[in-house]
C-alpha cells in the first residue's frame, strides 16, 4: 500500500446508480393514485459499475468514451458533487472542477461581480479573490468590458471571463469535462499554455473528452469507459487506439446491418 | 507503509451528517455572501433608484397596508398600523424566505451539477436575503413606532433573540419544503396554498382575547403565532413576550431547524442525482 504517497485519486470498488421512474409521476396527485394502485416502479441506471482506478499525483489522465458510458458521473464522483452508491473515493489535494465553465453567472450583474460571485462559487474567499482579480482581467481580455453587465457579452467573451476564473489559481487536481475548446483559436492557444505550466507544476488533471488527438497529445494514462463499466486502462496512446478501432469496427457494423 | 497525509475528500469519513454540512456552510460564507448580494442587487439593477428600492418598497407596502387595514377593520386596537406592521414585517420575512429557499433549489439544480457546493447553501442564502431585508425595513417600522407613539423601552433588547428564533424556524422549514419540492414540483404551489392559511391563523390583525373560544385555540398553536409575538410584543406593548411565547416558539425553532435539515441532509444524495 506504499501508493498513496503519491496518488492523487483513489477510487475503490465505485458504483453510482441513478434511480429513475421510466414514468416518474410529475404530480403529487399522479402519485397518490399510482400508489394506491401500486403501479409506482422504480427501476436503477447503473452510470458506474464497480470501477476501481487509482490515478498518480502529477498525471495527466483521460477518461473516454461515447456518450452516456459514465465520463461525467465519474467527474462527478470525483469533484464530490455527488456520492457513490458504494465505494469508496478519496482525493488528496483540492479540487477545481470545470465541469460547466461560469456556472452561476447573472446576465444583470456586470463582469466584475460576477467574477466575484463565480469565484465564491470554486470556494475561494474573498481576499483570495481580490489578489487573484487583476490577473482574471488580464487572462480574460476582457478590461473594457469588466463592469458592463454580462448581458452585453458574447458567449466566447462569458467564457473567457469564467475559464478565466476558473484557472486563476493553480488546484492540486483539476478535473476538466470537454471544455477546452473554449474562444477563439488564440485564446485557446492561451489555455493551453496555462494548462501546461499546471501540469509541469504538479497539478493533476484528470479530462473527459472526445478528442483523440488531444488525449494523445496531452495525456499520460487513460481509461476507456463503456457502460459503466473499465473497457480498457493504461497508456493513453494504446487505450485512444483500441477506443478508436472499436469505434470503426462498430460504425462498419452498423454499415453492414443497414 | 501507511498513509501519510490524510485525504481532502473521503466518502467514507464526510459522512452527511447535520453538523458536517453546517461547518460547510461556514466554510462557504464568502458564496453566501455574494448569493446574498446578488440577489439584492439583480433585483433592482434595471430601476432608476437602484438599491433604494429596498427601503423604498416595504415603506410603500406599509403605508398601503396601515390605511387599508386601519379603514377596513373598526379595531380597537390603539396604534393599529404598528400593531400591523410587525406582524406583516415577520410574515413577509417568514413567507418569503421559505418560499425562495424552494425555488432557489430548484432553479439552481444545472449549478449544483457542475460544481460541487454545500447543497443547504441556498436555503441559507434565501434566508440571509429575507432576514436583509427584514433589517432594512425595520427602518420605516421605527418611524411608524415614532409616529404613534408606541413606548421604546429596554424590552426591545429581546429584538436579536427573537429575530434568531423566528430565522432558526424559517430555515428549518425552507429546507423542509425544499427537499419536497425536489421530488414534487407541486409542492411549491402546496405551500403557497399553506401559506395562505397560516396568515389568517398567525394572529397578525387582531388580538386572540377578540376571538372566539376554539378559534383562539386555535391560533394560539400556530408557530407563526409565537414567531409574530416575539417581535411584536417588546415593539408594540414595551414588554417581553410571555415565558410560554418564548418557550413555545423556542421548541418550535429548535424542532423546526433539526427536523429541516435532518430531512434535507438525509436525501441530499438523492437531490444530487436528481439534478
Amino acid at each position: 500500500m506504499d501508493h498513496f504517497d503519491n496518488t492523487a485519486v483513489d477510487i475503490e470498488r465505485v458504483s453510482v446508480r441513478y434511480r429513475f421512474r421510466r414514468d416518474r409521476p410529475a404530480s403529487l396527485k399522479e402519485y397518490a393514485i399510482r400508489w394506491v394502485k401500486r403501479s409506482l416502479k422504480v427501476e436503477y441506471l447503473p452510470a458506474l459499475n464497480d470501477i476501481s482506478l487509482q490515478i498518480k499525483k502529477g498525471e495527466v489522465f483521460a477518461i473516454i468514451g461515447r456518450n452516456g458510458a459514465g465520463k461525467t458521473t465519474l467527474l462527478r464522483v470525483i469533484s464530490g458533487i455527488i456520492r457513490p452508491t458504494s465505494g469508496r473515493v478519496r482525493v488528496w489535494g483540492e479540487i477545481v472542477g470545470l465541469l460547466g465553465v461560469g456556472a452561476g453567472f447573472h446576465f444583470e450583474l456586470t463582469g466584475r461581480e460576477n467574477a466575484f460571485l463565480y469565484s465564491a462559487i470554486l470556494g475561494r474567499s474573498q481576499a483570495k479573490t481580490e489578489e487573484l482579480f487583476p490577473r482574471i482581467v488580464k487572462f480574460a481580455e476582457l478590461a473594457d468590458f469588466i463592469d458592463s453587465p454580462l448581458r452585453v457579452y458574447s458567449s466566447g467573451m462569458i467564457a473567457r471571463l469564467g475559464f478565466a476564473v476558473a484557472m486563476a489559481e493553480q488546484p492540486d487536481v483539476l478535473l476538466v469535462d470537454e471544455v477546452l475548446r473554449v474562444g477563439d483559436e488564440q485564446f485557446q492557444a492561451k489555455c493551453r499554455a496555462r494548462f501546461e505550466e499546471f501540469t509541469a507544476s504538479g497539478t493533476t488533471v484528470i479530462l473527459a473528452t472526445h478528442a483523440m488527438n488531444s488525449v494523445r497529445a496531452m495525456c499520460d494514462r487513460a481509461v476507456w469507459l463503456q457502460d459503466g463499466v473499465i473497457e480498457a486502462i493504461g497508456a493513453a496512446d494504446e487505450v485512444s487506439e483500441k477506443y478508436q478501432e472499436a469505434l470503426k469496427e462498430g460504425k462498419e457494423r452498423q454499415v453492414i446491418r443497414s | 507503509m501507511a498513509e501519510t497525509t490524510p485525504p481532502n475528500y473521503d466518502t467514507a469519513r464526510d459522512r452527511k451528517l447535520i453538523i458536517s454540512e453546517i461547518k460547510e456552510i461556514i466554510r462557504y460564507r464568502n458564496l453566501l455572501f455574494h448569493l446574498v448580494k446578488r440577489n439584492i442587487t439583480a433585483r433592482y439593477k434595471r430601476s432608476l433608484l437602484g438599491i433604494g428600492w429596498t427601503l423604498l418598497d416595504p415603506l410603500l407596502t406599509m403605508v398601503v397596508m396601515a390605511i387599508v387595514y386601519s379603514a377596513l377593520f373598526r379595531t380597537q386596537i390603539e396604534g393599529f398600523p404598528v400593531f400591523l406592521l410587525c406582524g406583516i414585517l415577520v410574515w413577509t420575512f417568514f413567507s418569503q424566505a421559505s418560499a425562495e429557499a424552494m425555488t432557489e433549489i430548484m432553479y439552481s439544480g444545472s449549478l449544483l451539477g457542475k460544481v460541487y457546493l454545500p447543497k443547504s447553501v441556498f436555503a441559507v442564502s434565501a434566508l440571509g436575503t429575507g432576514l436583509t431585508n427584514f433589517l432594512i425595513s425595520m427602518i420605516p417600522l421605527a418611524g411608524f413606532v415614532l409616529v404613534f407613539q408606541r413606548p421604546i423601552t429596554p424590552a426591545l433588547l429581546f429584538l436579536p433573540v427573537a429575530i434568531v428564533i423566528i430565522s432558526a424556524f424559517t430555515l428549518g422549514l425552507g429546507l423542509l419544503m425544499s427537499t419536497f419540492a425536489i421530488f414534487f414540483g407541486d409542492m411549491v404551489n402546496v405551500f403557497s396554498f399553506i401559506l395562505r392559511l397560516l396568515f389568517y391563523m398567525s394572529g397578525i390583525f387582531y388580538y386572540t382575547e377578540d376571538l372566539p373560544d376554539l378559534l383562539a385555540w386555535v391560533v394560539r398553536l400556530t408557530p407563526t403565532y409565537h414567531m409574530i409575538r416575539l417581535f411584536r410584543d417588546p415593539i408594540f406593548e414595551g414588554i417581553l413576550p410571555p415565558w410560554e411565547i418564548i418557550a413555545y416558539g423556542t421548541f418550535w425553532a429548535v424542532f423546526m431547524f433539526i427536523l429541516g435539515y435532518w430531512y434535507f441532509t438525509k436525501r441530499s444524495d438523492e437531490i444530487a442525482y436528481r439534478i
